[in-house]
């Protein structure tokens, strides 16, 4: 059975369909590449998989349970955790309460000495334990991307959603993350990973799925799909940095 | 225009006491302003309208003062906790929001006077002996005296005030508050239960009115105008205390009616009031400076080594 299942997901902006029918599965432990043109719906398809956009139209299945309703903290209850594109810390804590903050109200019902402890982990894992204390501010972006990494893995999630976590980032510390997102495979959580280059997603992904303008263009493994002619002319057309 | 020491120290004593009555006025605003996002001015009003209940029931059935929170506080967190709904269902924005407690505040005057006419309402004589006898600081203060009610208005802000920034800074309910002023999407994101939380806070909140409204009544006499004059000095306390932060609105409370008190002994009373806007006004000029201050101070320092002041640990 899969983790995760949408079908026929539609997403509306005004008179905009940032997503037109997709349809998208993910099993247990599999990491799931998610690539497409700019503007193509995959943070749009990301978050109405997280509950922080409504859909308008199709239906999300989280472990054979209908999610499609549920509110983005019930989803986040569920074992759903996402990170932002561009990174949201909270500003007014420092990167160990970011941390320690989405331990305390993610999967299971954790006190403040519990959730400190597990953000303590969980800063060792992500490199950033030299930076518990530090303003979030101080950070630089592939400490910024981590910590986005960090705060949706606190949340002990069963589903992870990365977007574009290694964008901007320099070829050692895109290395860093793609050990980092590999681990959490191995920890037996699936991943749907977002990135615009497509080379680092298909070093890592089981499967992936193409978006092209809102609708499914192609999924197969990443040999299928960098073999693919119209994956090769969707992005050569979109203005590809593959 | 010689003032003696003990009339200078009386006068400040007074203010500072009086500041702490405004500071327990302050505690629902500041948390609704800072945390919900809702400059709610119908809170003053809830006060004293909490204030007249209390007026009723000790003058009418005989209450105890203390015994009407029985009534008054349940009241006041369902009427906190229906704006909020309000407030959501609505999707208002600031504007919006802001004109319409606005606008209750004013509505409220006219129920007041409806309800309880324009007069002075007093319960003093309905007091219980305990809050009404002056009592005298012990030596070598001995000259200043300080009524029940003035150190009930304290003894209320300390609890109240600490209560708040405690929960708010030390409990996950508190982290979960300010994750979601900071940004709600993302507290969601994280699990906090952002529409019951809110609904909460803002009960909360609203209780500490009627909290607020007791003190009211044991110290002064009501009239439905009561509000207009206390929300000049609550809203600059908020700000200058920060909006959110109940002990800041508290501490900046007592300070400006310190200095309110303090001008009267030596200018025209009339304008005590024009001294909190005055102190507002310096303070919003001196925020462009200390931010370039902060800024060169910042820089100049190495950032990461920082100490975390905020940190959870
Ligand atoms: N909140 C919104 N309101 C209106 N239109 C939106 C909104 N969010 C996204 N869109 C539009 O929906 C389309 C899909 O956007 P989306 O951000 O999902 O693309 P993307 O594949 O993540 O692109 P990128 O690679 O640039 O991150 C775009 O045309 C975008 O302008
Ligand atoms: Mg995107």
């Amino acid at each position: 059975m899969s983790l995760l299942r949408c079908t026929a997901v539609t997403k509306r902006f005004g008179g905009l369909k940032a997503l037109d029918g997709v349809d998208l599965e993910v099993g247990a432990g599999e990491i799931v590449g998610l690539v497409g043109p700019n503007g193509s719906g995959k943070t749009t398809l990301l978050s109405t998989i997280a509950g922080s956009l409504p859909v308008s139209g199709g239906r999300i299945e989280f472990q054979g349970r209908d999610v499609t309703r549920l509110s983005s903290h019930r989803r986040a209850h569920a074992g759903i955790a996402r990170t932002f594109q561009i990174p949201r810390p909270l500003g007014s804590f420092d990167v160990l309460g970011n941390v320690a903050t989405a331990a305390m109200f993610g999967r299971d019902r954790v006190s403040r000495s519990e959730a400190i402890e597990r953000a303590h982990g969980v800063l060792k894992r992500i490199g950033l334990d030299g930076h518990a204390g530090s303003d979030v501010t101080t950070l630089t972006l592939h400490e910024h991307k981590f910590l986005e990494i960090g705060r949706a893995l606190a949340l002990d999630p069963r589903l992870i959603l990365l977007d574009e976590v290694l964008g901007g980032l320099n070829p050692a510390e895109a290395a860093a993350g793609m050990e980092l997102i590999a681990s959490l495979r191995d920890d037996g959580r699936s991943v749907i990973y977002i990135e615009h280059n497509v080379r680092a997603v298909t070093a890592l992904a089981d499967r992936m799925y193409v978006l092209d303008r809102g609708r499914n263009l192609f999924d197969g493994t990443p040999t299928e799909v960098v073999g693919d002619d119209r994956v090769v002319a969707a992005y050569l057309g979109g203005g590809a940095r593959a | 225009m010689d003032v003696s020491t003990t009339a200078l120290a009386q006068t400040l004593l007074n203010g500072a006491l009086l500041g702490c009555l405004y500071g327990c006025i302050a505690l629902g605003l500041t948390i609704k302003w800072g945390h919900l996002g809702i400059a709610d001015f119908f809170h003053i009003s809830v006060v004293l309208l909490a204030a007249y209940i209390t007026f009723t029931l000790v003058t009418e059935a005989g209450w105890h003062p203390f015994a009407t929170l029985l009534v008054t506080a349940p009241a006041c967190f369902v009427v906190g906790v229906a704006s909020q709904w309000l407030f959501t269902r609505l999707d208002a924005d600031d504007t919006t929001s802001l004109l319409l407690t606005f606008g209750l505040f004013i509505v409220a005057e006219g129920v007041a006077s409806q309800l309880w006419s324009a007069d002075l309402k007093s319960m003093r004589r309905d007091l219980p002996d305990g809050l009404r006898e002056a009592i005298h600081l012990p030596a070598p203060l001995d000259r200043l005296a300080v009524t029940p009610p003035d150190l009930l208005s304290l003894v209320l802000a300390v609890v109240m005030v600490g209560l708040a920034s405690w929960s708010l800074r030390f409990t996950r309910s508190g982290r979960a508050v300010q994750a979601m002023r900071q940004d709600q999407p993302i507290a969601e994101a994280f699990g906090v239960r952002a529409a019951p939380l809110a609904l909460a806070v803002s009960g909360l909140a609203a209780l500490s009115a009627s909290v607020a409204g007791m003190a009211v009544a044991v110290k002064m006499p009501l009239q439905p105008q009561l509000p207009l004059h206390w929300i000049g000095v609550v809203v600059v306390a908020c700000l200058l205390g920060g909006l959110g932060r109940p002990l800041g609105a508290l501490v900046a409370a007592v300070v400006l009616m310190m200095l309110q008190n303090a001008w009267s002994l030596w200018f025209a009373p009339q304008w005590a009031s024009a001294v909190t806007y005055g102190v507002l006004v310096l303070y919003l000029a001196a925020q462009p400076l200390s931010r370039v201050i902060r800024e060169r101070l910042t820089h100049e320092r190495p950032t990461r080594e920082r100490p975390a002041v905020r940190s959870l640990a």
